[in-house]
């Protein structure tokens, strides 16, 4: 019973561990051309396991931004997963705290929407959740190594094109979410302007000036949004009084 | 990197697996003000225009134009419905091609 929840979870998993291929190639590949040893880069994929937060570092540490502000945007990109562990608990099977604590280590934006979209009318099972993170992990960890051992055997030319690929990628993953959406456009944009603000001013450090950004505009837009969607039933109230 | 580039390491992994744990071991069902857990989905949208600007500009050192290449290349291929290696690699591509001949 147990092996098999555990190998049906593999089986789920493994379009994560495929998604991750290039992801984790691309890693590998940026951490070379950002000066990160072998040894380095892999410690990082395999330690801290969270790929946006990865990428980011890498041109927090590009840009000079000192360790302690990277550990915080580190907390802060990720702090989203405080809500969907918290959202993904209601799914899962009870299980003792330690193993719940173990396979907490395994939940990404990936693995969270393929357990958290599971149609089952039983509980998750912690096998399931093992099969699904250990499989996604494994490739995500040997990808980021072989990323780095292809990088460094590159052409000059195409390291200097490849210095591109981070901010590439930041654009490949913020387009198609903002197609048609109005809030993640106005997102996006208005952390890029206060950014350039406090960037041109030179008012903050970079590491700082993109947490304010960051903050700023999820804050400031979160409370635009709120005020609109009281507005049409604020109308509504008034009409009816009248 | 040396040893500092360790401590950030530990850091960075305490960070990241804290929010991922407490709420699987500590919560059980509670919810977060909806102010709240907005804010919070917002952050990696924010996080991703503040990361790419102004930054992408300057990726070559003295070479805006190298950046602006770049920008509209990587926009063009994922507007137009590339996935994400579609848009990395063609945005290496035709900036390959165009530092060949800088």
């Amino acid at each position: 019973m147990y092996k098999s929840q555990f190998t049906s979870g593999i089986k789920a998993g493994s379009t994560i561990a495929i998604g991750y291929f290039p992801v984790a190639l691309a890693f590998g590949l940026l951490a070379k051309t950002t000066g990160l040893s072998f040894i380095e880069a892999t410690a990082m994929s395999i330690f801290v396991y969270a790929g946006a937060a990865q990428y980011m570092t890498l041109s927090l540490i590009k840009l000079n931004v000192d360790p302690v502000t990277i550990v915080i945007n580190t907390f802060v990109v990720n702090i989203r997963h405080f809500l969907m562990t918290a959202s993904l608990n209601e799914k899962m099977q009870r299980a003792p705290k330690i193993v719940k604590a173990a396979y907490a280590f395994g939940i990404t934006d990936e693995t969270f929407s393929v357990l958290a979209t599971r149609k089952e009318d039983e509980k998750i099972t912690s096998a399931f959740a093992f099969g699904v993170a250990s499989i996604a992990y494994g490739s995500w960890v040997a990808f980021t190594a072989i990323g780095h051992f292809v990088g460094a055997n590159l052409p000059e030319f195409l390291q200097i094109a490849m210095s591109i690929a981070l901010y590439a990628m930041f654009i490949g993953l913020l387009v198609p979410s903002a197609k048609g959406n109005r809030k993640v456009v106005m997102l996006a944009a208005l952390a890029a302007v206060i950014h350039c603000l406090i960037y041109f001013t030179g008012l903050l450090p970079t590491g700082w000036a993109i947490l304010v950004a960051t903050l700023g505009s999820s804050i400031l837009i979160e409370i635009i949004y709120a005020r609109r969607g009281k507005n049409p039933a604020a109308f509504q109230i008034e009409k009816e009084v009248d | 990197m040396g040893p500092t580039y360790w401590w950030m390491l530990f850091g960075m992994a305490l960070v990241t697996y804290i929010p991922r744990m407490i709420p699987l071991t500590f919560l059980d069902g509670k919810e977060l003000p909806p102010i709240i857990s907005g804010v919070l989905s917002n952050i990696p949208y924010a996080v991703l225009g503040a990361l790419i600007f102004p930054a992408i500009l300057f990726v070559q050192e003295g070479n805006i134009l190298f950046g602006i290449i770049g920008t509209v290349t990587a926009f063009l291929i994922a507007y137009l419905g590339g996935g994400l290696m579609p848009v990395v690699l063609g945005t290496i591509g035709v900036l390959a091609v165009y530092s060949l001949f800088m």
